[in-house]
Parts: C-alpha cells; sequence; structure tokens
C-alpha cells in the first residue's frame, strides 16, 4: 500500500516521520511531502493536486488542524475535475491530546474519511466529542504512539537530565525568567548532573509562534558566568539525540516526553502550573509522572520511579505496537464515492 | 427532614446558578441563605427575586469564613472561581478543625453548560464532598479524568440543567419574536461580533413580520465576570446606524419573560438554550462561525438546531419543525431524572453519616489544582514556613508562586529575600519585604 503523507515543518515533520519509518516498517510504501526538508518538499497544495496524490492508495494530513480543510478541499477538487475518486484521506493530531486540546484538535479534521488516533483514550473522548452529531459514524483507527523506537542502552546516560522545552510555555513570557532561575538552582544544586535545556519544535497549536525567548535564549544573551557550567542550552534540531542520551527528561507537557519514555528514559512532568487545558496538562493527569519542580532539592532527589502507569499508557496507545496493520486495515475498507 | 443550605456566589452567573438551585428544592426540604459577595454590578432585579425566597447575606469571603453562624448550616455549597473554592475549602475546615465543630458537607458545581477547561475545574473542586453535574456528558468525562488515579472515588450527583421548574409558560399567546440572547465572549473578537450583528439584521430583513429582539448580557453599566470592551448596543450602532431594520431591537428585560413570552430563541452557545426549552421557547443555535470556532456551537451540533442564520428564511417553519434531540437532551443532563431534589437527597445522607476523614490530595506523581496550590495559598502556607524558620521549605513554595505569578513584584521580592546570604542579612531581608498577609 502506497500513502502520501502531507507535513508541515517543524514538530510535525518529526512527528509524521516518525510515523513514516513505523508504516515502513509495516510494509508499507511512504512518502512525506508538503514542507522544506520532506522526501518531496513541495508546497502541499501543488501535491495534492498533483498526479502523484491520486495514484496512492492513502493521503494522509497529518498538518496543523487549522490547516486541513483547505487542503482536503484542494485535493477533492482536483480528483473531481481528474475524474477519479482519489484516495481516502485520513488525518489526526500529531501528538497525543486530551480534553479542550483534543476536541478543538479534531473539530478541524471532521470532514475527512478517517480520523487517526493514538490510543483508546483518545478514541473514547472522540465518539463522545462526535456523539449525536452528523459526524458520529466517521471511521477512527488507532494508530499508537508514533514514536517508538528501540531503548537504547543507558551506560552512558547516568547523569543526563534534559528539560524539553516547549515554545509558549509558559505562555506569560514574564514566566521565562522564573523557570530558568529554576532550572538553574536545581543544575548548581546537582554538580555531578548535567542538566540540558532541549528547545521542542511548534506543534502548531496553541503555542505555535508564541512570542518570548526560549531559556536556552537567555542562556546565550545573558553572562554566561551567571550560569552553573552544567547548565547548557541545545538547538532544536538535536532533539532525538538528545532524548537518547537522557537519564531523565523533564517538561511542562512537550509530546517528546513519549520519545523518552520510548527510549527507556524516566520523565517527570512538571506541575508547578497547575493542571492547565491550554498546556495539555489534563493528558498527563492520569500517568504518576506530575510533580512539582519548585520542591525538588536537587537532580539526586527525583521522585522515584519516574515511570508512567501502565493503564494510562495503555490509553495513550502505548500498546499497538505496529500502526501499519490498523491503518491498512482502516484504509482498505474504506470505499470513496 | 429540612437541611438549612449556605449558598456562595460571587458573580452574576453564579447567582443565578443558586437562584435557579433554591428555587427548585422540592417543597421544604431546605432552606436556603444565599451569601452575595459585594461587588458592583450584581443586578439589583436578581437580588430582589433571591430575597423573595431566601435570607441574603453580603459578606467577604474572609468576613463570611470568620462569621460565627457559620457553623449552623447543614451543608455549604460553594460557586466560586477555581481558585477560590479551594481557598474556601481549605479555610473552611482549618476553622471547624481549630473550633472543635463538625464540618458541614461541602458541595459546588458549575453554572450551567461546561464549554471548555472542564477537567481543569474538576481539579480545582476535588477534595468537596459532592460535586454537582449537570449530566451523563459531565459524568462521562469527570470519570474518565479520574480513572485509575488516587480520586476515582470522588463523589458526585447529577443535578441536571432544568433551572426554570417553576416558572409557567405563557402558553400559546406569545409573540412571534426570536429573542438572542449575546454572550460577552462568544464571540469575542470584534469583526465576529459586528458579523453576528449583521446576520441578525439580515434575518429581520428577510422575516419582516418577525420581531428579533437582542437581549445583551450585561447592561452597559453593569460589571460581569467577563470583561468586554464594546457593549452589543454600540457595535449594533457602528455597525447598522441608520439602517437597522425596524425590526430588529435590544431589551435589557429580565431574559425568563422574555423566553416566556416569546416563541424562538437564538443564542451561540449559551446555557439559557435550555432555559428557552423550560420556558416554552423553541432555540435555535447560531451556527454561522462554524464548529471548530472556540465558542462551543460544536457541543449543541448533536441537538439538531444548529442553523446558519444568514440563510435562515422562514421563521415559522421553524417552530413547525422537530424541537431538540432528546438523546440529547439527556446526555446534556436537561431531563426530569436530574434535578436539585438529587442533591438534597444526598446532603441528607452525608448529614447523617459519620463524618468521613478528609480527603488526601497529595499524592506522588499527581496534583490537583485543589491542593493549596492557588498563589495565595502557597503565599500564605509560605508565610506559615517562615515564622517556623524554614526557609528553605518557604523559598519552595513562593518559587512556585512565583511560576504561576512571574510579574507579581511582592512575590519575587519575598523570595530575593529568603534567598539572601549570609543568613544574619537574610533576616534583614525578611524584615524589610513585604509580608503575605491574605
Amino acid at each position: 500500500m502506497k500513502l502520501l503523507l502531507i507535513s508541515s515543518q517543524g514538530q510535525p515533520l518529526l512527528a509524521v516521520r516518525q510515523l513514516a519509518d513505523r508504516l515502513r516498517a509495516g510494509g508499507m510504501e511512504v512518502a512525506v511531502g508538503g514542507c522544506a526538508g520532506a522526501d518531496l518538499p513541495v508546497d502541499p497544495h501543488s501535491l495534492l493536486s498533483g498526479d502523484l496524490a491520486r495514484r496512492v492508495q492513502g493521503v494522509g494530513l497529518l498538518v496543523a488542524p487549522a490547516k486541513v480543510p483547505a487542503l482536503l478541499q484542494t485535493y477533492r477538487l482536483a480528483c473531481r475535475l481528474a475524474g477519479v475518486p482519489g484516495a481516502p484521506v485520513f488525518s489526526g493530531p500529531c501528538e497525543p491530546l486530551s480534553g479542550d486540546r483534543l476536541a478543538s484538535d479534531l473539530l478541524h479534521r471532521l470532514e475527512v474519511d478517517l480520523i487517526c488516533l493514538h490510543g483508546p483514550g483518545e478514541e473514547e473522548e472522540a465518539l463522545d466529542l462526535l456523539r449525536g452529531t452528523r459526524f458520529a459514524a466517521k471511521p477512527l483507527v488507532q494508530l499508537g504512539l508514533w514514536s517508538r523506537p528501540a531503548p537504547v542502552s543507558h551506560h552512558d546516560r547516568a547523569g543526563t537530565a534534559v528539560f524539553l522545552e516547549q515554545q509558549g510555555l509558559p505562555d506569560d513570557p514574564a514566566g521565562q525568567e522564573p523557570l530558568l532561575r529554576l532550572l538553574a538552582r536545581l543544575a548548581a544544586a546537582s554538580p555531578s548532573w548535567k542538566l540540558l535545556i532541549q528547545p521542542t519544535p511548534a506543534s502548531g497549536g496553541p503555542d505555535a509562534g508564541a512570542a518570548g525567548p526560549g531559556r536556552g535564549d537567555l542562556i546565550r544573551q545573558q553572562p554566561r558566568r551567571r550560569w552553573p557550567p552544567n547548565l547548557l542550552a541545545l538547538d532544536p534540531a538535536e532533539v532525538e539525540t538528545t532524548v537518547a542520551r537522557a537519564e531523565v527528561c523533564l517538561t511542562i507537557s512537550s509530546p517528546w516526553i513519549f520519545h523518552a519514555l520510548a527510549q527507556g528514559s524516566r520523565a517527570l512532568v512538571m506541575g508547578d502550573y497547575g493542571i492547565r487545558a491550554r498546556a495539555n496538562l489534563p493528558l498527563f493527569f492520569g500517568s504518576g509522572l506530575i510533580h512539582q519542580f519548585s520542591a525538588l532539592a536537587s537532580l539526586d532527589r527525583l521522585p522515584r520511579p519516574g515511570r508512567p502507569r501502565r493503564r494510562w499508557l495503555v490509553r495513550q496507545g502505548w500498546e499497538i505496537a505496529d500502526p501499519a496493520l490498523p491503518l491498512r486495515h482502516a484504509l482498505s475498507t474504506l470505499v470513496r464515492p | 427532614m429540612s437541611l438549612s443550605i449556605l449558598l456562595v456566589a460571587d458573580s452574576d452567573s453564579q447567582l443565578l446558578y443558586v437562584e435557579a438551585l433554591s428555587r427548585n428544592w422540592p417543597g421544604d426540604a431546605a432552606r436556603a441563605t444565599i451569601n452575595v459577595v459585594p461587588r458592583d454590578g450584581t443586578p439589583p432585579a436578581l437580588l430582589e427575586r433571591i430575597r423573595s425566597h431566601a435570607r441574603i447575606w453580603h459578606q467577604p469571603l474572609a468576613t463570611l469564613l470568620g462569621d460565627p453562624r457559620l457553623d449552623r448550616f447543614d451543608a455549604v455549597g460553594v460557586f466560586l472561581a477555581g481558585s477560590k473554592l479551594a481557598e474556601f475549602r481549605t479555610a473552611y475546615h482549618q476553622r471547624a478543625t481549630r473550633e472543635g465543630w463538625r464540618a458541614a458537607p461541602l458541595f459546588c458545581g458549575f453554572n450551567g453548560v461546561v464549554l471548555e477547561q472542564f477537567d481543569e475545574a474538576i481539579t480545582w473542586r476535588l477534595g468537596y464532598d459532592l460535586i454537582c453535574l449537570n449530566g451523563p456528558r459531565d459524568q462521562a468525562r469527570m470519570e474518565r479524568l479520574l480513572r485509575d488515579t488516587p480520586f476515582a472515588a470522588q463523589p458526585s450527583v447529577l443535578t441536571g440543567l432544568r433551572r426554570q421548574w417553576t416558572v409557567e409558560p405563557a402558553g400559546m399567546d406569545r409573540q412571534r419574536r426570536l429573542v438572542f440572547a449575546e454572550q460577552v465572549a462568544m464571540p469575542a473578537p470584534a469583526a465576529e461580533r459586528r458579523r453576528m450583528v449583521r446576520l441578525l439584521a439580515g434575518l429581520a430583513q428577510r422575516c419582516p413580520d418577525w420581531e428579533i429582539l437582542i437581549r445583551p448580557r450585561v447592561a452597559p453599566d453593569e460589571a460581569t465576570f467577563h470583561l468586554h470592551e464594546t457593549h452589543i448596543s454600540q457595535t449594533l450602532q457602528q455597525e447598522l446606524g441608520g439602517r437597522c431594520p425596524a425590526n430588529l431591537s435590544l431589551s435589557d428585560a429580565p431574559l425568563a419573560g422574555l423566553l416566556a413570552s416569546s416563541l424562538l430563541f437564538g443564542t451561540v452557545s449559551s446555557t439559557a438554550f435550555f432555559d428557552a426549552l423550560d420556558l416554552g421557547c423553541r432555540p435555535l443555535v447560531m451556527g454561522d462561525f462554524g464548529l471548530a470556532n472556540g465558542y462551543g456551537t460544536a457541543v449543541f451540533e448533536a441537538s439538531g438546531m444548529v442553523r446558519s442564520f444568514a440563510e435562515l428564511r422562514d421563521l415559522d417553519a421553524e417552530l413547525a419543525g422537530p424541537g431538540p434531540d432528546p438523546d440529547w437532551l439527556e446526555w446534556m443532563g436537561h431531563s426530569d431524572r436530574f434535578s436539585a431534589a438529587a442533591l438534597l437527597e444526598a446532603l441528607q445522607a452525608l448529614a447523617a453519616a459519620p463524618r468521613p476523614t478528609m480527603p488526601q490530595l497529595r499524592h506522588p506523581g499527581f496534583v490537583v489544582n485543589a491542593a493549596d496550590l492557588s498563589a495565595n495559598q502557597l503565599r500564605r502556607s509560605a508565610e506559615a514556613l517562615i515564622r517556623q524558620g524554614d526557609h528553605a521549605g518557604a523559598a519552595s513554595l513562593l518559587e512556585m508562586a512565583q511560576l504561576q505569578r512571574p510579574s507579581h513584584r511582592n512575590i519575587a521580592r519575598r523570595l530575593a529575600a529568603l534567598r539572601g546570604e549570609p543568613r544574619f542579612l537574610r533576616r534583614l531581608w525578611l524584615l524589610l519585604s513585604p509580608r503575605y498577609r491574605g
């Protein structure tokens, strides 16, 4: 089965590449297109109105939700003009979501042929969202977590903590400095550790394009002597390799925490801001990973075990090992009029 | 047994809810005292209505929590914003423990249809003896959030969305009028509010034998929980000016009265949809802003009553057609099965039962908003630790408070004082820095 996955730059592309790799491992032929850095770095509307898009067995619109309707319209119009039914179109959130974030994401994708979700938790919420509406019978499929590489050896990870930074969080620009000072305090109190601040690309959700420098920028802009020597700011492009060498990953709510868990890292989610819908914290409420970072004396005193509760993980799609299987089955059963 | 119940409310939407709650208790099952937290702009008409069936107090929360009569109630219902809910609960229990009296069951709930931030709101309400939910939809959401967590057993009760039990509809002698209930934040952008006005004007022009009446959420001089910049009357004037159709107008008359005397109701996503049903008025939902608009229209999609107001031409046909889907109504909580009677039953059972131990809200790996984690609670706890000499503990709490309120100067000053070195100077900085006295 041949698929064309349309992505956009930043976090979606990284996530879509991970999904594409797993689909290929499941025997599918996959091309990622629609933005710079993709296999097919062509404008998505041009790609969707071209011949290639009509020759595949599935088109995935794995972009920010607000972009989906226009892309879908382009594809269907092009197919209609070409006199062909076109392939089924599927779409879904590029990262696990919950509550308001999931609802606002899915509401933009309802006109596609198949909605892709990560796990049983998202599906349960989606069914309630669509209950009784004209979309109640919309086909849904669970693909699991898109990032499921094999765990990496731990031997060179000891003493490396990674803070997965997100654009736009905290959402008050004045909150950047207090967060950085907290991280600096932890680093200073933990001389045997390295604390790496790893920016993660924008997701295209509410945090996309948010104002204010990141913690890494603040470190680079200010005198180096102000910061502990074991507090380091990294480049966004390094996120995958950085996570691979982390003993523990800390974050407010970055989806890269799932990648970290898949790599065998411990994880902590920052609960100091409280459970905020805008920050996607409700997703992590049942994880058992949320702690108050301000209560930590040092990285030597990190709460154990740093592993999520099993049932919560299953609800995120952890046990779906091969996304190709359910996707192939779902696409095969769809018939385009 | 007739229960004596204290209801505490702040904003006018919270007052509307507690008014409806207390009016709809069956018979003499309960006697209500409603504490209206003093604030500018509370509608006088609302206070008058409340006064007709309940005792009214006007006390700020701090005063109320110190009122010597607080221990005389069989139950206390608290309808405040999130952090205040948590603070009230903590302060109430601390006083009961300090003075040695049995704390009454505390309950809380929501003002109406919960369009957004439900999960967040539930985490502010955990620890209350009862959380009032509208219906099965909210029950399913809460169960999903709390499943497999230490809070899974949080008690709740379904009190429904019917608020107008005792108001008799005006019968068939109703005016050919569509009442449109403006919501301050739905939509919020000025351009979309102007569009909304144009949509209603267009409807008025296409249906000249109907009256289209806009009922503003607030009068121009009233405060409300949601602040806005331009009142709808100004938007109407600015957008239409002299071109306003003769059958389009505004009215500040009480919404219940308008609904009881009108045939149709319109809204983007107001809870008044259900009030309209109670009062025999057919509701319609303005769907012109789409579903993915953040205005809550999607919640009403399954009702079957979402319409494009730009395309509406025959309001008489809307009257003749089917009403809201009954399955959806039950799902939302608009059903005879759910009412304040369920709350009273639950409160009577709690009043008769041995007082349970205070629920533990702190569990490793879990953070709930209700666990004394608001900035003010953190500051208060920090001052207590400072008095005990635990500067490190106090600094930890203020560090968290500063994360939540990064621009708050007094938090920053107090935290800087706690971190001052050497220690003897730290005591000086603490003396000089502003102490939180809330």
